[in-house]
């Protein structure tokens, strides 16, 4: 499912479709960026890429909002999370999450709430690739293992999510 | 008494409070972020981390220390980094490790002290970083960008015989790439008021130390580029110490309503006395050498021999003292600064409030027992200040109450100056 950009949300309420709760305007999207919503077992997570300096150009940024859907604390890992990159020879690459003082961790997210989070992901050549897709079968238990998003990039903007 | 004891205020405690928790976010990004961390409003496994809330002074302003020429700059370069002279500024660089940083970025620590007594400009974002590498085809330089994001780093003042550090970033376009071998670092545009030089790069190749939690910018949750010598408001106070003479005779005292009784002291009743006061003036240098401020005296003084004597036929007799306060404004010009000193000219104007103490056992209960007079007051003087340090300072002054000729008035004072030397250019 696609999010709409061009309009600010209200902060996200438990209940209702993710979107990282900040206006688009804010974070400099392209206008056709997208975003995508998947369940990963207690969680719903949405993942956005977006643009924003300083992040280079060449790096890759996620905007993930996620919400827990259960009745118990649900962990949170954004360290099982891969980004991999799709090379043209149909191998794939998988990014670096720029994380320079470490402080991305396994954390725990209560009953009901809601967070957000915006991460760098550094490719390994210094160059974007054509398309890349993000696994969140790591991000917490219980996951479906397909919970995966993909896009592709056109010219210097990320567009249209493969499916 | 009137109520004038409230409107003396110590302005100068003020200068050490910042504003708590003066963190602004410039990033949503991980990594990015000045005042927060990864999992802060979601992350129930660690206590949320924020920024404190009354940050400390990065040092005390009241305790500068004025910064002694050559003392960055005697030293030959080493491993770590070395000095440079750039008009009146003496910079050194050094090479720090910082493990919050991207590997291939280097962190390079800005020590600067200002030779001369007046401010000169610094503009750090102009100090051009490059890497040496050697690379598998060969040895290879690439110019390092400025860690600025939140456009902190911006061409600032240093004042005169002032000395500051600060801590950058210098990132490689490509991420993921080793820490440069080398890393050398050209001062030549940073001194905007020395006009063109060149000055050797200073070149290092391995970290003389580690930098401080709270340093490099960009990362840092407390404090801005500049804190502690960027931008400070020309402030100085000055209390001084004054022995005066006033002539009680001239003008009459009332007593204050709603008393349900009143008289009128003439002033002949009274004679010459010297009054004992502690000024307290805080100004602000406005521009070039004119400042400006507010005055604020509390004082008293014995009566002379013809007190005490009856006031009126109420029976009502002087006491053996009086007080004297005067609140008002002032204005100033710093006429030259020979020889380590500076004089300045000034003039105070506002009202001066005179009040002989009365013997209250000759009161009844209807009767005031306040004799009050209201004078107005303007006041030249001439002050020959000499500098401790370029932030304190003693002073000698002489003046005279310009609508009562024959009083006059000496002064020693010790004053506080926000910026070092105030500033002057």
């Amino acid at each position: 499912m696609t999010v709409g950009v061009g309009s600010c949300r209200p902060p996200i309420p438990p209940d209702i479709l993710l979107a990282p709760p900040l206006c688009t305007r804010d974070l400099q999207s392209p206008p056709h960026a997208t975003s995508e919503l998947r369940r990963a077992g207690c969680l719903e997570v949405s993942v956005n890429a977006v643009r924003r300096r300083p992040v280079p150009e060449s790096s890759l940024l996620l905007a993930y909002g996620f919400t827990n859907r259960c009745l118990a604390p649900a962990r949170v890992d954004f360290t099982g999370v891969r980004v991999t990159a799709r090379l043209a020879d149909g191998s794939e690459e998988p990014l670096a999450l720029f994380d320079p003082r470490g402080e991305v961790h396994s954390a725990v997210i209560g009953s009901g709430d809601w967070g957000w989070e915006t991460l760098e992901y550094d490719p390994p050549g210094g160059t974007l690739p054509a398309s890349f897709c993000v696994n969140l079968a790591g991000i917490t238990d219980r996951v479906d293992p397909v919970s995966q998003v993909c896009f592709r990039r056109v010219s210097h903007r990320i567009a249209n999510p493969d499916h | 008494m009137k109520s004038l004891a409230p409107a003396i205020v110590i302005a100068g405690a003020a200068l050490t409070v910042r504003a708590a928790n003066a963190c602004s976010e410039v990033s949503p990004v991980v990594g990015y972020r000045r005042c927060s961390t990864f999992g802060a409003g979601w992350d129930q496994s660690r206590a949320p981390t924020e920024p404190p809330i009354l940050p400390g002074a990065r040092r005390s302003a009241f305790a500068l220390r004025s910064y002694r020429p050559g003392t960055l700059v005697d030293a030959t370069d080493d491993t770590s980094g070395g000095g440079r002279t750039v008009g009146c500024l003496e910079i050194r660089a050094e090479r720090v490790a910082d493990a919050a940083v991207p590997a291939g970025s280097a962190v390079l620590a800005f020590t600067f002290g200002n030779a001369c007594d007046h401010p000169v400009r610094i503009a750090l974002q102009n100090a051009r970083v490059v890497a040496h590498r050697n690379a598998a085809s060969g040895p290879s330089s690439e110019g390092l960008t400025l860690y600025d994001p939140a456009t902190e780093v911006l061409t600032l003042s240093l004042d005169g015989r002032d000395q500051a550090r600060e801590v950058l970033q210098f990132d490689s376009a490509t991420r993921g790439l080793p820490a440069p071998p080398t890393v050398c670092v050209d001062l030549s545009h940073v001194a905007l008021d020395s006009g063109p030089a060149l000055v050797r790069p200073i070149c290092a190749s391995a970290a003389g130390g580690q930098a401080g939690e709270h340093e490099v910018i960009g990362h840092n949750w407390v404090y801005p580029f500049g804190d502690g010598w960027g931008p400070r408001i020309p402030f100085f106070v000055e209390i001084q110490a004054v022995a005066q003479t006033v002539d009680l005779s001239q003008g009459t005292y009332t007593s204050t309503p709603p008393d349900s009784h009143h008289f009128t002291l003439t002033g002949g009743a009274l004679g010459r006395a010297v009054s004992y006061a502690l000024d307290l003036r805080t100004s602000i240098r406005l521009a070039g050498p004119v400042y400006a401020g507010l005055l604020f005296r509390m004082g008293a003084g014995r009566l002379a021999v013809r007190a005490p004597s009856e006031i009126d036929a109420t029976g009502v007799r002087l006491g053996s003292s009086f007080l004297d306060l005067a609140v008002g404004g002032l204005a100033g010009v710093m006429l030259g600064r020979p020889g380590g000193t500076r004089v300045r000219a000034e003039v105070g104007a506002g009202l001066r409030t005179l009040e002989p103490s009365l013997d209250s056992a000759t009161c009844n209960a209807q009767a005031s027992c306040e004799a009050i007079q209201d004078r107005a007051l303007i006041e030249p003087r001439l002050v020959l200040d000499a500098w401790l340090t370029p932030w304190w300072s003693v002073g000698a002054s002489l003046g005279l109450e310009a609508l009562h000729a024959s009083d006059g008035f000496v002064g020693l004072s010790l004053a506080f100056h926000v910026r070092s030397f105030d500033g002057e250019p």
